[in-house]
């Protein structure tokens, strides 16, 4: 016994004890009860950083207000396509519109909340939080999470692929979301090292055996939980094959089997003070790109019908444009909501282009009756205690 | 080695896990020699353990620094900044008592990172170090202090709170959260105390030394009638409500349930609470003497309760950080994103209450994230490993890799799980073995509880 406990004189000794066997069947045990029934209901949420030109994607082209104001960037009738009722998609949405023609677009009008914030920072914070007012500190996703599950079952419930950190949205008050680069990033860090398995064969063997207090129970239960599903990942990663994007990502982890209900990505690039003409149009182009991957890889996986997209950003912007060609910080937005289980059609009443307040659009849709109707329609939960408000609902999902 | 001597350097492992970061090595033996009770009395001193030279980082206190703040004239740190400073301070601090006090305040009085509600970076340096200042001193002059704190104020909207439109923000969390708990005070107290605190603005601090802002009392904007909190009817100024409440039988319970469930156990018993409660009101809230009561208890050195605590992600990410003698400043930036990956983002509470405990930490990519902070931070050692008798810390045995990281009594299955490591592991060097024996001590369930 002694011997072996002075390791360092013993590594020269080391043998092929049947220790590494026990190790390797509770590691297999652990792996095999990782399979979680893929959650009804997936939500994946677009966050289009910087502020979206909101006009110049659901666009009001045979407006004469909209044309008055915008003489340079505003968009012609062969720049969009027409979803009726005088508006139309930004060309760059060709997957967008295509779904809107199979009824499975939501373009919900002029949603924000009342005297808006014009710090990126800010605005955005407040539509993370669903809390104009800073009551709230954590999102509103978050909340959903802690409603619902706490963080007890499972890190993987929800996932922010590529966003550099965990966006607030998925802030809980237990830490539910878990944010990855890529899925090789929900791994050990030490995978690669060649003693890796037995220090997994070891890392295993702290949650064997019996637990010497409640507390001890737990710990050993989450430990295995965490194996489980790191395992269960990165079988999910082994099976991918080609470049991996962040949406395709995303279905990925809503298809494996882990418990995942929730995705966030995000595209960049928003913040068009100047020349936005050709820059919003490729901003754009990634976006419906990214909803395209998010659904082709969600049909190919199974799991489509049960997905729905929605977007949000920072902030509108102001309805005229500067001396830039670009667009200034503005106040409300159109919010899309993509998927097979969407009930397609516009919703609200597109903004009044003539009666602004200093430059901007007057909100109509508080952003939490948006957030509201997903909650109750994709999550099958009473939103007021998690938005800690009675919003109105629209009914967005079938 | 005694069996008495070996109880004690247990029990002194146990304090040092709860009222400092985990002790090392040397303090063990140091205070194993002095005994338990000079131990208690050296961390309750607030001067340095062993007589050791501050780091000039616990001389240097950055609210102070006038170029840092002079009015408009410097630009608010990124978050990251200060969040590495202070992770930086409690990894080298000689003051380990004072730090955990700081962290506790901090976690009590939660008050988060919005700059645009004012609380920046230097409004929560500030806020930092009031709770320094007082982490030893007196509850009464602290909840005083606390009224003027810029980042509370701003975070519970007692600076737009007057006369014509009064906000029970501040007051309702006064009495729910910091002083008295729920079912100790009525609807009517909430009302009538945040009249009473009416009249506070920020306003900008014109002195060259100091804080950018600063909270201004406006007769003008104070409700001056007569208000009836809790009992008490008078002309209530904003700090006659600290006195009132401080007054009341459950503030001393309330605190003293905090301080026990934070250093002891999840579950205050009533006569331990009862007995803590009453050196404050001995001592007219000096905080000393409680913890003295708390660190001396039976209910603390019970074997029961070791190991009765998880971890924050702030105790084990110092912890490592401090029994590996590992300061770089890159390093704990890095770790100061580890820390918020398992779920604890210094200066960022989840909201006015707080961080979750024990339990709350366990989430799947929390433990992830704490051990891929050991994994990498043990990496990172071990490019300085040699064998021991030189400065980088390092054991030659199983148990010994458990006291480097402050635990003298390895469970039985994690000595099984590192041993068995050993058994097979082939082709091993002193730096692999010490790179696994790290890795695997950090992710143990005895270094995740406290």
């Amino acid at each position: 016994m002694m011997n072996r406990r002075e390791f360092l004189k013993s590594v020269a000794l080391a043998s092929s004890a049947p220790l590494w066997v026990r190790f390797s069947a509770i590691g297999a045990e652990a792996a095999a009860s990782a399979g979680a029934p893929i959650p009804d209901r997936l939500l994946l949420v677009l966050y289009l950083a910087g502020g979206n030109d909101g006009l110049n994607t659901v666009v009001p082209y045979l407006d004469p207000a909209y044309a008055q104001l915008r003489p340079g960037i505003g968009l012609k009738a062969d720049e969009v396509s027409s979803i009726g009722g005088g508006l139309a998609l930004h060309k760059s949405l060709a997957r967008v519109y295509s779904m809107w023609q199979q009824g499975q677009v939501a373009v919900v009008h002029n949603v924000g909340y009342s005297k808006p914030n014009f710090s990126h920072f800010d605005s955005t914070y407040i539509w993370e939080t669903a809390s104009p007012d800073f009551q709230y500190h954590t999102g509103w996703l978050g909340r959903y999470l802690d409603a619902t599950d706490g963080g007890s079952a499972g890190a993987v419930r929800a996932v922010a692929i590529g966003t550099g950190g965990l966006p607030r949205t998925l802030v809980g008050e237990e830490g539910a979301g878990f944010a990855l680069n890529t899925l090789s990033d929900f791994a050990f860090a030490d995978a690669g090292r060649p003693d890796a398995a037995l220090r997994r064969a070891a890392y295993a063997s702290f949650g064997a055996g019996v637990p010497s207090s409640a507390m001890h129970a737990k710990i050993m239960q989450a430990q295995n939980n965490m194996t489980s599903a790191v395992a269960t990942v990165s079988q999910v990663a082994k099976g991918i094959t080609g470049p991996m994007t962040p949406a395709k990502t995303v279905a990925q982890m809503f298809a494996a089997g882990v418990g995942t209900q929730i995705g966030f990505i995000s595209v960049g690039g928003f913040d068009t003070h100047t020349t936005q003409r050709g820059a919003h149009n490729a901003r754009l182009a990634e976006v419906d790109t990214a909803i395209a991957e998010f659904f082709d890889a969600a049909a190919a996986l199974g799991v489509a019908d049960r997905a729905t997209v929605v977007t949000f950003s920072d902030f509108g912007r102001r309805v005229e444009e500067n001396a830039s060609g670009g667009t200034d910080h503005g106040s409300s937005m159109p919010v899309l909501v993509m998927g097979p289980r969407v009930i397609g059609g516009t919703y609200g009443a597109r903004p009044d282009l003539t009666a602004l307040d200093a430059g901007n659009l007057v909100p109509a849709i508080h952003l939490g009756s948006v957030y509201s109707s997903l909650l109750a329609q994709a999550f099958d939960v009473d939103p007021a205690p998690i938005m800690g408000h009675e919003y109105p609902t629209l009914q967005l999902l079938g | 080695m005694g069996a008495d001597l070996a109880g004690d350097r247990s029990l002194i492992a146990h304090l040092f896990r709860r009222a400092g970061f985990a002790a090392r090595p040397a303090e063990l033996d140091h205070y194993q020699a002095a005994g338990y009770d000079v131990a208690v009395a050296d961390l309750l001193s607030g001067t340095p353990l062993m007589g050791a030279t501050p780091s000039f980082a616990e001389a240097t206190d950055p609210v102070l620094e006038p170029t840092y703040n002079l009015v408009g004239r410097a630009a608010p740190r990124p978050l990251l900044d200060i969040q590495t400073e202070w992770l930086t301070r409690m990894v080298s601090t000689t003051v380990p008592l004072v730090e955990r006090m700081t962290l506790f305040l901090h976690d009590h009085f939660a008050t988060a990172y919005v700059p645009g509600d004012i609380i920046d970076t230097q409004e929560l340096t500030a806020q930092n170090w009031v709770f320094r200042r007082h982490a030893l001193g007196n509850w009464k002059a602290l909840c005083h202090a606390m009224l003027e704190d810029v980042a509370l104020s701003a975070w519970l909207d007692n600076n737009v709170n007057v006369k014509k439109h009064p906000n029970e923000n501040l007051a309702r969390e006064l009495m729910e959260l910091f002083t008295l708990g729920v079912g100790n005070y009525t609807e009517t107290d909430v009302r009538e105390a945040s009249r009473a605190l009416t009249g506070y603005q920020i306003g900008y601090n014109l002195e060259p030394r100091g804080p950018r802002n600063t909270m201004v009392f406006n007769a003008a904007l104070h409700d001056d009638g007569t208000k009836t909190i809790l009992g008490s009817t008078g002309k209530f100024m904003p700090h006659d409500v600290i006195d009132i409440v401080l007054e009341q039988p459950a503030a001393s319970r309330f605190l003293a349930t905090k301080l026990i469930e934070y250093f002891v156990m999840p579950v205050a018993p009533s006569g331990f609470v009862d007995r803590v409660a009453e050196t404050f009101v001995a001592s007219d809230w000096e905080l000393v003497p409680a913890l003295r009561t708390i660190f001396t208890a039976p209910e603390f050195k019970a074997t029961s309760v070791r190991g009765a605590l998880v971890k924050s992600p702030a105790e084990f990410m110092i912890g490592a950080f401090r029994a590996l003698n590992r300061t770089e400043s890159d390093l704990h930036q890095t770790g100061v994103r580890w820390m918020s990956q398992a779920g604890q983002s210094l200066y960022d509470p989840p909201n006015v209450g707080g961080w979750p405990h024990n339990e709350g930490w366990l989430g799947a990519g929390q433990l992830l994230a704490r051990y891929n902070a050991g994994s990498i931070l043990a990496d990172r050692h071990v490019t300085a490993f040699v064998l021991p008798g030189t400065t980088a810390a390092g054991a030659t045995t199983v148990e010994g890799w458990g006291e480097v990281f402050g635990i003298t009594d390895l469970s039985a299955p994690t000595v099984a799980a590192l041993e068995g490591y050993l058994d097979e592991a082939d082709a091993a060097t002193p730096q692999s073995i010490a790179a696994a024996m790290i890795t695997l001590v950090v992710a143990s369930p005895d270094f995740l509880v406290a």
